[in-house]
C-alpha cells in the first residue's frame, strides 16, 4: 500500500466514523467516487468492533494466564494457609498448584489445592467449587478423602489426604505398564 | 546500574546515541520483567490494576526522577513498551515452541488443568497473531504501529502517548482508532484464511 493511499483511508475512515449510521453509505459513496476498492476497504474497517475487542485491554492482562504460568508463583515452605503450613511444591498446572502440607492440629500430612488467584474468571472459580463439592461427596478407596474446601481472602484451596504414591506419569515412566495394565488403572479408577 | 548513570543514558539516546539504547534495552526488559513477577505475587493482576501502574513503577526505580526531563520520561516510556511486547511475545513463543516439541505426554484427569492450559494456548496465539498484524501495520502506517505498541504494550493513556510520540491527543485519538479498526480486520482476515 502505497502512502497516499493510507492517508486518504485515514482521513475517510475518521471522517466518516463522525457521521450517523445513515448517514455513511452516502458519504462514502461521494469520497470515494468512483474507486470501488477504496469504499470497500473503508467499509470493512468501519463494521469492526470500536471497543471491547483484543486490543482494548493492555497485553499483560490479556495474556494473565500466559504471563502467570511464565512466572511461577509459589508460597514458599514454612507460610501458612488457613491453619495448614506448607512444606513444599507437589505439583502445579496452569490453573493452581498442590502442596504438601501439614495440618499442626492433627499433625498429619495434607495435600493443598491452591487455585491461583491470577484465575479471575468466574466460570473457573465455579469449576473449582464444583470439583472440590463433587470430591467431598465421594467416598471411595481409590479416590483422596476430601477434607476442606475453604477461602482465605480471595484464594480458593482444597485439602485433601496426601497419599504418596506418585504420579501417574512417573508410574508410566518407572513401570512401563502394558496396556492391560494401564486399562484395569482406568477400570478401578471409575468403580 | 545506578539511575543517575541510566538517566544519563536515555538522555544520549535520545540524542541519536545507539549504544545507549542497546545498553538500555537489557535493564529495562529485566525490570519489567521482575516487577510484573512482583505484581503477580502480589496477587494485583487484575481490572483494578492501573493500566500504567507496572510500567510507572519501573519508570520510578531506575529513572533519577529529580534531573529526569520531560523528553526523557518520553523515551523511557517507548522502551518500556517494546520491552513488554518482547516478554510477552517470548513467553508466547516459548510456549508454542514446547507444544510443537511434543514430548511432553500428558496424562491428566483434572479437566480444569486442561482448560486453563489452553487458556494460557489461546492467549499465545492470539499474541503472536497480534504482533504480526502490528509489524504489517509498521510498514504501511508506523506512527499507528506506534500507538498500538505504546498502548497495547505499554498501558499508555490516550495524554501519555500524545506526550511521548509530540502530537495532540486528537491525533492519537484517530490513530488508535484506524489501528485498531485495520488489526480487527487483519486478525479477522488471518483466522479465517
Amino acid at each position: 500500500m502505497t502512502p497516499q493511499r493510507w492517508n486518504q483511508i485515514d482521513r475517510i475512515y475518521n471522517d466518516a466514523l463522525e457521521k450517523s449510521e445513515a448517514e455513511r453509505e452516502a458519504f462514502l459513496e461521494e469520497a470515494c467516487g468512483s474507486d470501488d476498492e477504496l469504499r470497500r476497504e473503508i467499509r470493512a474497517l468501519l463494521v469492526q468492533p470500536t471497543e471491547g475487542g483484543k486490543l482494548d485491554q493492555p497485553a499483560w492482562q490479556a495474556a494473565g494466564t500466559l504471563l502467570t504460568e511464565s512466572f511461577p508463583v509459589e508460597l514458599k515452605s514454612g507460610s501458612k494457609i488457613g491453619p495448614y503450613r506448607i512444606e513444599g511444591l507437589l505439583g502445579a498446572g496452569g490453573m493452581g498448584k498442590v502442596y504438601r502440607a501439614t495440618d499442626p492440629r492433627l499433625n498429619r500430612p495434607v495435600a493443598i489445592k491452591v487455585l491461583s488467584t491470577e484465575v479471575a474468571e468466574e466460570s473457573a472459580r465455579r469449576r473449582f467449587q464444583q470439583e472440590a463439592k463433587t470430591a467431598s461427596s465421594l467416598n471411595h478407596p481409590h479416590i483422596l478423602t476430601v477434607f476442606e474446601a475453604g477461602e482465605i481472602g480471595d484464594r480458593q484451596y482444597l485439602v485433601t489426604e496426601y497419599v504418596d504414591a506418585g504420579t501417574l506419569r512417573a508410574w508410566m515412566q518407572a513401570q512401563k505398564p502394558s496396556w492391560r495394565q494401564i486399562v484395569n488403572l482406568m477400570i478401578l479408577l471409575q468403580t | 546500574m545506578p539511575a543517575p548513570e541510566i538517566t544519563g543514558l536515555l538522555r544520549d539516546w535520545g540524542n541519536g546515541d545507539r549504544e545507549a539504547l542497546n545498553r538500555l534495552m537489557p535493564i529495562v526488559y529485566n525490570e519489567l520483567r521482575r516487577t510484573a513477577r512482583n505484581y503477580m505475587q502480589r496477587e494485583r493482576v487484575d481490572h483494578s490494576l492501573q493500566a500504567t501502574a507496572l510500567v510507572n513503577e519501573v519508570y520510578l526505580r531506575l529513572v533519577d526522577i529529580t534531573s529526569v526531563q520531560w523528553q526523557d520520561r518520553a523515551h523511557f516510556f517507548a522502551i518500556a513498551a517494546s520491552m513488554m511486547r518482547r516478554i510477552l511475545l517470548d513467553a508466547a513463543r516459548a510456549r508454542t515452541a514446547r507444544k510443537r516439541g511434543g514430548g511432553d505426554l500428558r496424562i491428566t484427569l483434572q479437566e480444569d488443568l486442561l482448560a486453563s492450559e489452553s487458556q494460557a494456548a489461546n492467549q499465545a496465539a492470539s499474541l503472536i497473531a497480534i504482533d504480526d498484524a502490528l509489524e504489517s501495520l509498521s510498514k504501511v502506517g508506523p506512527r499507528k504501529a506506534e500507538v498500538v505498541e505504546l498502548r497495547f504494550f505499554g498501558g499508555l493513556s490516550i495524554e501519555e502517548m500524545a506526550a511521548v510520540l509530540g502530537i495532540s491527543p486528537q491525533s492519537v485519538k484517530r490513530d488508535w482508532k484506524l489501528a485498531r479498526a485495520w488489526l480487527h480486520k487483519e486478525l479477522a482476515g488471518a483466522a479465517a484464511a
